[in-house]
């Protein structure tokens, strides 16, 4: 897994690419986006629709 | 002038005391380095972020910060996965894949700070059903966050 913290404003190529009008907005894999900080449950869970992976209940929330 | 002032420069060195334990490199990449200056405002900015890093080397021993330039180095920046400026891949004992682009100013100043204390302990906080499935994970995973200093 590796992970690019982006200055929007920096690179408005990336900006534009990605449609990044709120921030922060969250890309994975150019498949799954979403916007505004989430759980870490919510936010494994988007990790596992852009990893096609079949993601049990979390158990901790 | 400094972007730290004396104060918050020695909450942050108190925070590292506490908190570092291994060693922390700051890979840094600018277009360019050295004496060949780059005029128009990427150029500044990269400047900008460089003072920021050094600043927040300074304030640990355990913390170094190595300058790179992205033209005149290209077998760093390929080594650590580099292809925009201004970037830095924050690494601990191992690389744990993080890069950031930009400057860590504002409120992602605070990201940096949890970013190199993080690498520096080599765990996090995550919760035992994020690493089962992180370890059912069989493709690679990009992620990309998107962020402003304000």
């Amino acid at each position: 897994m590796r992970t690019d913290i982006v200055e929007a404003g920096e690179f408005p190529d990336l900006a534009e690419r990605y449609n990044v009008y709120a921030v922060p907005k969250i890309v994975i894999n150019d498949t799954v986006e979403f916007v505004g900080a989430q759980p870490e449950p919510h936010f494994m869970r988007y990790v596992a629709q852009a990893a096609g992976v079949q993601e049990a209940p979390p158990t901790d929330e | 002038m400094p972007f730290l002032q004396e104060q918050d420069a020695a909450f942050v060195r108190t925070r590292f005391a506490q908190e570092l334990r291994g060693d922390v490199a700051l890979e840094f990449f600018a277009p360019v380095t050295g004496g060949l200056a780059l005029p128009g405002q990427d150029g500044e900015i990269a400047e900008y972020a460089r003072q920021i890093l050094a600043e927040v080397a300074a304030l640990s021993p355990k913390i170094r910060l190595n300058v790179h330039s992205l033209m005149a180095d290209p077998e760093a920046a390929k080594a650590f996965g580099i292809t925009r400026t201004p970037a830095t891949a924050v690494i601990g004992a191992q690389d744990y894949g993080v890069r950031f682009y930009g400057m860590p100013a504002g409120y992602e100043f605070a990201t940096l700070l949890d970013l190199i204390i993080a690498v520096s302990q080599g765990s996090t906080a995550i919760a035992p059903h994020t690493r089962e499935l992180l370890t059912r994970l069989s493709q690679d995973i990009h992620v990309q966050v998107f962020v402003t200093p304000t």
